[in-house]
């Protein structure tokens, strides 16, 4: 039985060379309603005005519906579609001129902390305009797999599958942005010493 | 120990700051939209050997004309076969796509289909009190062709009219109907219909439904149809208009030369010529995939029009303006050697003694008041090119819009010293409520001479006006004149090209980018796109950023837009499609003929779906419950008796 690679079926389903795709179910209709959320949860991320975000969505399902004649079937649709979410992303950056700090100050407000103590509140608040901070003014390759891991969720085989690298390249990435976030931020984390006690 | 603690933590504290949101129904709505068009065909490898491909190719090329016209369907324009040569005006329909129209085609009636504009057009016919009409419009194709005819050039007695073809797709259908709804009669010797009050008729002639409000015009059809009379197809203009041409045009407009006698004939009656030299004219409108391309073309003989015929002179706009001017306007416009026109007013007069004299005496009392001669400083001035802008500015929180016109040196043009007598002019004439006339202030600005209207010389401010209201007067309070902060008249001079704009920082990006240093006209996406759309050899031209001014106003179009209404902002502010689309037009006139180009740019997907939604509207409102017990349907007819 051939297995269907849809939705997050797991880091091996991901890798390239697994080319036992039922393309047959790869519909339009699959594609949208199966990964419509990933794909705009993926571009609201990295685009904070919803409307842009949006538009660049609707890009991104233009294109993918354009192209699904050539889709191979190697990585999993989800992967597929976040490959192509994050070109569409780049082109908006690139048009638009905006650099990342352009991106911080329109940053839209957040939802509020969910601590009611006000000073774990305010700790909450500093802790995540922080790390914006720090995450923006990292280069591209170890911002985007940072947000990949962490806040996207997906394993360092499908980062690598998104972002076009091998699982030894994006592990590389992440320690190195890792250890950036660790390095500056420190004070949101757990001292070495207080960890291992 | 310590990382899997730390990347739960940083895990929780970006996905804290980096809050990824949940489609929204409308972004939901437009990708079904997108996932129920049809994508365009995928291009197939090219299998074939070399060679083989080589022979298909010649083989298309000699053969492709031909077989597109068969392959393609195009029944509007093949009913020109049928329309006499003394036609005055034939206008042909085709709503057959073209191979390159296919992918365009699929989109637009996926659009139809989505927004079910078909059903809504189907149930406006379904209401006409004809209800023959869907029976009768399976049986036709949806090209059309309609003429104008004059039956005076042949042994035929009888009136002109209009004359309308419609291609048939299935002859017994269509004969079952207008069996049915029309009585049969015998027209000119020819069997055929007409209605019951005897207003119109109709025959079916070489695969055609005939319609026509006189007789004797059905009789010329067919006698085109049998050969003995020639048909447009056959004149010499009508060939070269549609050569003219783009192939795949889907409207085609073709005056002939006994079209244009006869408006001859009128403007001769008013003592004008409008149409001297010009045998034909043709206009086209094409579908292109991000917009509506109008073609037209007239031959002008320079002989009948010699004024005209200067016009030929007149070079092509420069390509170094397009790098001499700022990327980025909403919108500009272009002439080369605008001082042609000048003879253009100047060869009107020269055959009416009176005119010549009037013109005469207004050009001498124009000299007089302004010290401004036009043969002497006007059209030497204007021998160059000439570019009119108008540019955003200004920061994000303040923006701002600004003026530019730059008039070149080209051609050996010297607009510099018209230039100096225009300031000279404005300072004499120039008051301010003081008394003080205008000053100009002259400085050296990174190595470019300018002139600054003094800043003082217009109030910043606008003046208050309260007069206290008198017994039941009213009391009047409003605030009148003040030039917004930092407007003015700004002016520079590089070589003898003059730079006029409105404020300082315009006129400093304009001569950052005449000096070839900063961004052009020449780098911008949106400008070189229009520019393509230009015909070779453009002598005028006009850009308009639909787009980007839509784009300006989107915070005031989100305001004024009812949100339930079904049409959000992106629908009507990208309705002419995206940033790197605008409106292009142009001009060329090569000695011969005039021909050119007018480009209205749109997204056809939100074109239907605005109009679907106004069209739902209006029907939901016919369903509104009556006010007065009647239905708004009946209320009309009830006020119109």
């Amino acid at each position: 039985m051939i297995p269907i690679i849809w939705g997050r079926s797991g880091e091996s389903a991901a890798l390239a060379g697994r080319r036992s795709v039922n393309r047959e179910a790869l519909t339009a209709d699959e594609l949208q309603r199966r990964h419509l959320g990933d794909v705009f949860r993926y571009v609201s991320r990295r685009i904070p005005q919803r409307e842009e975000a949006e538009d660049v969505t609707a890009e991104v399902f233009a294109a993918a519906f354009q192209q699904l004649h050539r889709f191979s079937g190697k990585v999993e649709p989800r992967l597929w579609l976040l490959g192509i979410a994050r070109r569409k992303t780049a082109d908006w950056y690139r048009k638009h001129s905006r650099g990342a700090e352009t991106c911080i100050e329109s940053l839209p407000e957040l939802p509020a902390p969910s601590s009611d103590e006000p000073e774990a509140r305010y700790a909450q608040e500093e802790a995540r305009k922080t790390i914006r901070l720090l995450v923006y003014s990292m280069k591209d390759d170890h911002r985007e797999a940072l947000i990949l891991h962490y806040a996207d969720g997906l394993t360092a085989a499908e980062v690598g599958a998104v972002m076009g690298k091998s699982p030894q390249a994006v592990h590389s990435l992440l320690q190195r942005a890792r250890a950036a976030v660790y390095r500056s931020g420190s004070k949101y984390f757990v001292e070495e010493s207080e960890a291992s006690k | 120990m310590n990382e899997p603690t730390n990347d739960n933590r940083l895990r929780e504290i970006m996905n804290n700051s980096f809050p990824g949101g949940e489609p929204s129904d409308q972004l939901e709505e437009r990708v079904s939209r997108l996932a129920a068009t049809p994508p365009a065909r995928p291009a197939r490898p090219l299998l074939l050997r070399p060679a083989k491909a080589a022979l298909a190719l010649a083989l298309f090329l000699a053969v492709g004309g031909a077989a597109y016209k068969i392959f393609f369907q195009r029944t509007g324009e093949q009913a020109i076969q049928l329309i006499p040569s003394n036609a005055y005006l034939v206008v042909t329909l085709d709503t057959a796509p073209s191979p390159s129209q296919i992918g365009l085609w699929q989109r637009i009636q996926g659009a139809l289909d989505r927004e079910g504009v078909k059903k809504q057009i189907g149930n406006v016919v379904h209401s006409l009190p004809d209800r023959a009409w869907p029976e009768f419009e399976e049986g036709i194709d949806k090209s059309i062709a309609v003429a104008v005819i004059d039956p005076k050039c042949c042994d035929v007695k009888g009136n002109g009219g209009t004359v309308v073809f419609l291609s048939i797709k299935d002859e017994a259908k269509v004969t079952d109907v207008l069996k049915r709804e029309l009585q049969p009669v015998v027209v000119q010797r020819m069997n055929g219909y007409r209605t019951k009050d005897g207003s119109f008729f109709v025959a079916l002639i070489g695969g055609y439904v005939v319609g026509a409000t006189e007789p004797t015009l059905l009789q010329l059809v067919k006698l085109v149809d049998e050969g003995k009379l020639n048909s447009v197809a056959q004149l010499p203009e009508y060939q070269q208009a549609r050569k003219a041409l783009p192939e795949d045009a889907n409207l085609m407009l073709f005056v002939s030369p006994s079209g244009l006698d006869l408006i001859q004939d009128e403007g001769k009656k008013h003592g004008a010529k409008p149409m001297r030299g010009i045998p034909w004219m043709a206009l086209s409108a094409t579908l292109r995939d991000d917009g509506i391309a109008i073609d037209y073309k007239a031959p002008v003989n320079p002989r009948s029009n010699p004024e005209y015929g200067e016009f030929a002179a007149a070079p092509e706009l420069p390509a170094e303006g397009f790098r001499r001017l700022p990327e980025g306007p909403y919108g500009m416009m272009a002439i080369s050697q605008p001082s042609r026109f000048w003879k253009l007013v100047d060869g009107a007069v020269k055959e009416d003694p009176r005119g010549r004299k009037e013109l005469e005496d207004g050009l001498a009392q124009f000299e007089k008041e302004t010290g401004i001669s036009v043969p002497r400083d006007i059209l030497p001035a204007l021998n160059g090119s000439l570019w009119l802008a108008v540019y955003p500015t200004g920061t994000a929180g303040k923006s701002s819009i600004d003026g530019l016109l730059v008039i070149d040196d080209s051609n050996g043009a010297n607009p510099a010293p018209l230039a100096e007598k225009l300031r000279a002019y404005a300072s004499r004439e120039l008051k301010d409520q003081y008394g003080r006339h205008a000053q100009f202030l002259e400085t050296d600005r990174n190595g470019v001479q300018q002139w600054t209207l003094d800043p003082s010389f217009f109030p910043t401010k606008p003046s208050k006006y309260r007069r206290p209201g008198q017994g039941k007067g009213p009391t009047i309070n409003f605030e009148y004149g003040g030039v917004p902060d930092g407007k003015s008249f700004f002016q520079a001079q590089i070589g003898n090209s003059i730079l006029i704009s409105s404020s300082q920082e315009m006129l400093d990006r304009a001569v950052r980018a005449f000096k070839g240093e900063g961004l052009s006209l020449d780098t911008d996406a949106a400008y070189t796109k229009m520019r393509g759309r230009l015909p070779a050899g453009a002598q005028e031209a006009l850009f308009v950023s639909i787009p980007a001014i839509l784009e300006r106003f989107r915070p005031q179009i989100e305001k004024a837009l009812d949100k339930t209404d079904g049409i959000s902002v992106d629908d009507i502010v990208k309705v002419c499609g995206a940033l790197d689309n605008g409106l292009a037009a142009g001009g060329h006139y090569d000695g011969a003929s005039e021909m050119g180009v007018f480009f209205i740019p749109l997204d056809y997907e939100r074109v239907i779906h605005i109009a679907s939604t106004g069209l739902k509207s209006l029907d939901e409102m016919e369903k509104k419950p009556e006010i007065t017990g009647l239905p708004v349907r009946n209320m009309v007819a009830e006020s119109t008796r």
